[in-house]
């Protein structure tokens, strides 16, 4: 048993892991802007695994929010317990985990904005700002998402769950075959979810699999790695680094949470 | 065959029949496993004759192309030879559907715009790793999807170049629009396609008349002779003689389309030489001179490049991309310089206020909506520079230069704006002209400036319009500088407009009522898409083409136009 939690106030440079035959990288960059003054960035990843199994959220707070980091750890950490806690029920029918994800997703917004009633914008913050930042603690935090669960064993994903709004990428391949298609590619930038009004739009989008070894590779990326969307293939370590560097040295850099999960 | 009902691969219900062919027939199916989404399902059977396209089918699935349906899936063949391709479903029409449903007549204009998405979907299959030759277009094969876009389907005869192979397979493609080399039964390459390519424009240019190798019948067609010189070059029978690459021939098209659009360009250190260079240094050093009718050759370090751009006077460069997508950042910040008339007729009553309260009010609303754009955390990150001028007989920079979004939240600004006596909006107009210059070299990267202009009621001093009109000349990669013009008049329309949010915005054709708002018409700048969309998802169903231009009849209004002005995408 195992967890990841990012530290949003760092980076952390790509990680290998193997868990049993789940091979894992992952890796986590704050926007050059965010770097420089050393705030908190608005991406999250957090995972919980076994030998044979695991769940992870990778979320994008929405900067346009309230402290969109906020939104972002609360929901991936909950996401990510949620799935976990499920057990099997997670690879139901698609129609089902979709449901029982919108009841949750909006029973949370009663803790969340507990938590945010009790989040004060800083003393020192006076005139235009703060009357713009309480106008935006009154909208409440939002993140888009992404969250998943996989089995998986020697011969590959034996089982797969995966639910998102927003435009966070999902990818996956079978045996070098990119799959992603099957998804339906409803990865709308407006759809997101709020401490305020729960999901926004038309999500959680869900995707399940039983079909033993359909899928062996699944990439998860914050639109900050946008660069990765021309691959057809997966980057080596050396590539991905070097991607992670290069997006700092554009006016667009953005934050960059990147998870991929194969069964070798 | 298939019937209706039947399901493929544990998982795809049929619904009915597509359409059949000799390569296989075409089902739509609806997916059990993805909320009844519906595909299409190309139904193969494989034999003996056919086992070599498995390879093939598997290289068609990894296909990524905007005008090429995703393939989803591949279900592989069962002991019977049944296998099947699951792909994008395309609603629309196939391009032949469509030319007859026009009796068979669609504008030349028209014929361009689908022709550049075939020479783009053309230029990815021929550039690939082993280059895929589609051997069979023809406007059965070309569906137009909701969007007016193309979509290139039937995948059944492409296959591979291999350069080794010298005759091909067998002379599939239909006869009208096959290349020579194809019904000769010899060696097809990618040059084959673009006969295709050709023999289709020519069809459709032609009000449906088949090509059948006759040089002479060109001269006939419809359209300009740039057009015909270009359908010309992809109908030569020697493969030698032909353009020789769809990068090519998109240039040739694009050049055409900028020519015709009226575009004035003369340097070439942009987009479309380094286009250019790339297709002279991957393919053939070959490019068709739409201007000047002819194919030359690129070899030499472009020495032609001046024949190939015409240079028209002396007109800024105004060549694409100017798309407007450029996001603001805190690195590349959007610019904004506002021109507040402040005559005395800005006294005058608005409902219940003063108009002068009511801009100082949308004003600052605008204001706060970019600090709101701008702040991540507790944070402004300045996503927006700003210079605000209002003018009566003289200019005042109210904030004495351009500043951040940051620096003025943190100073307190809060004008309080009085009304005097002239209205001199060209002295304002050249005030932002000078400001204009003396930013804009620095703002490459930056998204194109704004210069939000409100007034209400004809100007004093010279003519605002030559100043205006020089400064939408101005430009930055992202697109040329924006003028936008607020207009507070009661008389502007012939109609109230009852509900701003339902509002479609002034266009070119729009009666407007006074020769004030006729000019400030043209002195406006048609809204930016992405503008548009930033609109359109505040609420506002400002539709395609509308001018930068607001009737400001009451304080919605006005206000809707300082939100106009902040419309810049932002990261």
């Amino acid at each position: 048993m195992g967890t990841i939690y990012i530290d949003q106030s760092k980076e952390t440079g790509l990680i290998s892991q193997q868990i049993a035959s789940l091979h894992m990288r992952y890796a986590y960059q704050r926007a050059l802007e965010t770097q420089q003054v050393d705030d908190i960035g608005q991406d999250y990843l957090a995972c919980r695994y076994s030998e044979d199994e695991l769940a992870f959220c990778i979320c994008d707070g929405v900067s346009l929010s309230y402290f969109g980091n906020l939104a972002s750890k609360l929901l991936g950490d909950a996401l990510t317990n949620f799935l976990w806690e499920l057990g099997e029920q997670a690879y139901d029918e698609a129609k089902a985990l979709q449901e029982q994800l919108k009841q949750y997703l909006q029973q949370l917004t009663d803790s969340a904005t507990a938590q945010l009633r009790n989040h004060v914008v800083p003393q020192h913050i006076s005139g235009m700002l703060r009357e713009v930042l309480e106008a935006k603690k009154a909208h409440g935090s939002e993140s888009t998402f992404v969250c998943g669960k996989v089995q998986f064993s020697d011969s590959g994903m034996t089982k797969l769950a995966l639910a998102w709004a927003g435009d966070t990428r999902v990818r996956m391949w079978s045996n070098e075959l990119e799959k992603t298609s099957r998804l339906g590619g409803q990865f709308l930038t407006q759809e997101r979810w709020s401490t305020v009004h729960g999901v926004i739009g038309e999500g959680p989008h869900v995707y399940t699999s039983t079909a033993h070894g359909a899928i062996n590779k699944l990439h998860i990326y914050t639109d900050g790695l946008i660069a990765l969307d021309d691959w057809t293939t997966a980057p080596t370590d050396g590539e991905l680094t070097a991607m992670l560097e290069h997006s700092l040295t554009k006016p667009t850099s953005d934050d960059i949470t990147f998870l991929e999960l194969e069964v070798r | 065959m298939l019937n209706v009902g039947e399901i493929i691969g544990e998982r795809y219900v049929v619904q009915s029949r597509i359409a059949s062919g000799g390569m296989g027939a075409v089902y739509k199916v609806q997916d059990l496993r993805l909320n009844n989404k519906n595909w299409a399902v190309k139904h193969i059977i494989v034999d003996e004759q056919t086992t070599t396209h498995l390879d093939e089918l598997s290289m068609l699935a990894k296909l990524s192309h905007p005008n090429i349906p995703n393939i989803s899936d591949y279900i592989a063949p069962d002991r019977e030879g049944n296998c099947f391709l699951v792909m994008e479903l395309v609603n629309g029409k196939t391009l032949k559907e469509y030319f007859e449903q026009r009796n068979k007549r669609i504008p030349a204009s028209k014929v361009v715009t689908y022709a550049l998405q075939l020479c783009g979907v053309l230029e990815y299959l021929h550039s690939l790793a082993k280059p895929i030759i589609y051997r069979d277009l023809k406007p059965d094969n070309i569906m137009i999807d909701e969007r007016d876009d193309i979509k290139l389907i039937d995948f059944g005869i492409a296959r591979t170049y291999k350069e080794e192979q010298m005759t091909d397979t067998v002379a599939l493609g239909t006869y009208a629009f096959a290349s020579p080399e194809q019904l000769e039964n010899k060696q097809t390459d990618t040059r084959s396609d673009l006969y295709s390519l050709g023999a289709t424009l020519y069809y459709l240019l032609s009000g449906g008349s088949y090509y059948g190798h006759r040089r002479n019948v060109i001269t006939t067609l419809d359209c300009s002779e740039e057009l015909k010189s270009i359908v010309s070059s992809l109908l030569e029978y020697d493969v030698n003689d032909r353009a020789q690459t769809a990068t090519a021939v998109k240039l040739a098209f694009l050049q055409l389309q900028f020519n015709d659009n009226g575009i004035q360009y003369i340097e070439v250190e942009d987009e479309l030489l380094h286009q250019v260079n790339n297709a002279s240094n991957v393919f053939d050093n070959t490019l068709f001179d739409a201007k000047n009718h002819k194919t030359i050759r690129l070899g030499n370090a472009l020495e032609d490049k001046t024949e190939m751009l015409p240079v028209q006077g002396t007109a800024p460069m105004a060549l694409p991309p100017q798309n407007y997508k450029v996001q603001a950042t805190q690195s590349t910040p959007a610019l904004i310089i506002y021109l507040l008339d402040v005559s005395g007729s800005m006294s005058k009553e608005m409902g219940t206020s003063r108009r002068i309260d009511v801009v100082q009010q949308a004003l600052m609303t605008a204001i706060k909506q970019m600090v709101f754009r701008s702040t991540k955390g507790s944070r402004i990150s300045s996503r927006y520079r700003l210079a605000i001028l209002t003018y009566s007989d003289q200019v005042q920079d109210l904030l004495g230069g351009v500043k951040s979004i940051e620096e003025i939240a943190r100073s307190g600004f809060s004008p309080v704006l009085e009304p005097q006596t002239f209205s001199d909006a060209a002295e304002a107009f050249q005030y932002a002209e000078q400001l204009l210059q003396a930013e804009i070299s620095n703002m490459a990267q930056c998204p194109a400036p704004l210069v939000c202009h409100m007034t209400d009621g004809a100007h004093t001093g010279d003519d605002p319009e030559p100043i205006a009109k020089r400064i939408m000349e101005m430009s930055v990669p992202d697109g040329n500088v924006l003028v936008e013009n607020i207009f507070i008049s009661d008389t502007i329309l012939d109609k109230a407009i009852p509900n701003v949010k339902l509002w479609s915005g002034i266009g070119d054709n729009d009666v407007l009522r006074n020769e004030v708002a006729e000019k400030l018409r043209r002195m406006s700048s048609v809204i930016p898409e992405s503008y548009r969309k930033i609109m359109n998802e505040a609420g506002y169903g400002l539709q395609k083409g509308a001018l930068m231009m607001l009737p400001g009849m009451n304080a919605e209004l006005v206000s809707l136009g300082f939100q106009m002005s902040a419309a810049t995408p932002v990261r």
